[in-house]
């Protein structure tokens, strides 16, 4: 059984249609990318995933459960966890309050006691290389600490699928080679990725199988060599020759 | 937080000793005022602003009232009556309102303490109506103490909350909402219970009123007076901590009643404002942030 079935889904804000009737199923330890130009509908596809916009219809279930409609709370407590395309962090809590929400909120139905919730907090910091700035404050770190605190905060919740927004978005080679690794090493403990990102070599080495949407439709699916060579997904990216 | 321990600490130690009737009255009222900011405060912690506390002041004073006065209680199983009753009211304005963020929660709490009023003026058999209530059984014999009591009981929750992942949540709340609730946070329930608590304590902080001043009328007992004092309280004295609100509390009531009102009687309100506005021109995070950052400066290398 997949872990995530999309059935459906369609998004419309007024005029313009967002998603359009999008279905696919994710199975547990796949790591799915999604690739589409800007305004291709990937954002509102994650948005609807996790709760935080309600689809025009369609259904999104997980885990044999329909979660469409629920409260982003619910669903994270479902155990989707998240990271956003552009890094929100806590800018009054520190790195580890920052991730210790993910801890003691997150992907899990049980109550976890604060003590522990802070050793999986430290765990996570360590996990992506920044047990050292537990205790600065958020806003003090660079883009790309951010964006591998955001992952943390993600990881901590120990989640049973991750949706990745532009993870390596705007990061200067060194740090995308540093999310890469993260992400890297979570692919081998088997964790389920839903991965957003441009840079199509980044999402091939990733993925098992890519998704292409472009104008809220998708417009192929396949493993990574035959979606990039696509002539559907070449014209959405480069246009008509 | 210590510092909140400290006020509260000299507050109940004063309210001990041998005041005159007079200065006995003004006690209780900076107490129950201090109070009622704090249960503001509380609130606030989760980033919503009220602008209709005097409903559940209001809804306090006129429920410990009525249980004393007509419905046989004695005052002090009518007092946390009155914080029971507006506790109550929080649940369906907070379940209406929490969906609204930023100054649209503001204004429909506004919204709600003004409905309130319009329902104790013109509910005649019940509340008296624009007469109100007399002569209400007054408050035991040194009833400031029970102001400081309710006080104590705030920062016993402040306590709760520093060493539970609720007031984490909160901050998280009030700094991101969207993302708090992305990673888990029950952002409605939790500023729902936030609000029902704060309401309790500004119910009580109603009900001390009713038998303090022994008469109500829905203009008083409602009025924007009751929304507006806490916040500025609040804002004065400082948000971070929850001493701000009990500071500010103090020093603008004792400003008020026992400088400029005897001083300048005509002029008192116009320099009360003054004293206000300067405040929060000139220190935004409040007297006792303000405090802080120049002890922090001060003791920085």
């Amino acid at each position: 059984m997949a872990l995530l079935e999309v059935h459906r889904l369609s998004k419309a804000f007024r005029g313009l249609q967002a998603l359009r009737e999008v279905g696919f199923a994710v199975a547990e330890g796949e790591i799915l990318g999604v690739i589409g130009p800007n305004g291709s509908g990937k954002s509102t596809l994650f948005n609807i995933i996790a709760g935080a916009l309600p689809p025009t219809s369609g259904t999104v279930t997980f885990a044999g459960e329909v979660i469409t409609g629920r409260p982003p709370w619910e669903i994270s407590r479902c155990g989707i966890g998240r990271t956003p395309q552009i890094p929100v962090v806590f800018p009054e809590l520190s790195c580890l309050e920052n991730v210790l929400l993910g801890a003691a909120f997150g992907c899990r139905r049980r109550r976890l006691p604060v003590a522990l919730a802070r050793q999986e907090a430290v765990a996570a910091l360590e996990t992506v290389g920044l047990a050292g700035l537990a205790a600065r404050p958020a806003p003090h770190l660079s883009l790309g600490q951010t964006k591998l605190l955001e992952i943390a905060m993600a990881l901590a919740a120990s989640p049973r699928l991750l949706l990745l927004d532009e993870p390596a978005a705007g990061l200067s080679p060194a740090a995308v080679k540093a999310v890469l690794e993260v992400l890297r090493a979570q692919r081998e403990r088997g964790l389920t990725l839903l991965l957003i990102d441009h840079r199509l070599r980044a999402v091939s080495e990733l993925a098992s199988r890519i998704l292409a949407l472009d104008q809220g439709e998708i417009i192929a699916e396949g493993p990574p060599v035959e979606v990039t060579r696509h002539p559907r997904v070449l014209k959405a990216y480069l246009g008509e020759a | 937080m210590r510092a909140g321990w400290v006020l509260f600490g000299c507050a109940a130690a004063v309210a001990l000793l041998p005041w005159s009737p007079y200065h006995l009255s003004l006690l209780t009222m900076v107490l129950l005022l201090a109070l009622l900011a704090a249960s503001w405060h509380l609130l606030a912690l989760g980033g919503q602003l009220s602008f209709g506390h005097a409903a559940f002041f209001g809804v306090g004073a006129y429920a410990s009232a009525l249980l004393a006065s007509r419905g046989g209680l004695g005052v002090w199983a009518a007092l946390p009556g009155g914080a029971i009753s507006a506790a109550a009211v929080a649940l369906p304005v907070g379940a209406l309102s929490l969906h609204l963020r930023g100054p649209y929660f503001s204004l429909a709490t506004f919204a709600a303490a003004e409905i309130l009023r319009v329902l104790a003026t013109n509910w005649t058999p019940l509340t008296g109506g624009a007469w109100g209530l007399v002569g209400l059984p007054p408050l035991p014999a040194r009833g400031s103490l029970l102001a400081a009591g309710g006080i104590g009981a705030i920062l016993l929750v402040h306590v709760f909350l520093g060493q539970s992942r609720w007031g984490l949540a909160l901050a998280a709340i009030r700094q991101q909402q969207e993302r708090a609730e992305g990673l888990g946070v029950p952002s409605r329930p939790l500023l729902l219970a936030a609000l029902v608590t704060s309401a309790a304590f500004a119910g009580f902080s109603g009900a001390l009123y009713a038998h303090h001043v022994r008469s109500l009328e829905p203009a008083t007992a409602f009025s924007l007076l009751f929304s507006i004092l806490p916040l500025i309280m609040a804002l004065f004295g400082g948000t971070a901590s929850p001493a701000g609100p009990l500071l500010g509390a103090g020093i603008l009531y004792f400003l008020d009643e026992l400088f400029l009102q005897p001083r300048f009687p005509a002029a008192h309100q116009l320099l009360y404002a003054g004293a206000i506005l300067l405040v929060l021109l000139t220190m935004p995070e409040g007297l006792l942030g303000f405090a802080r950052r120049r002890g922090g400066r001060r003791g920085a290398p």
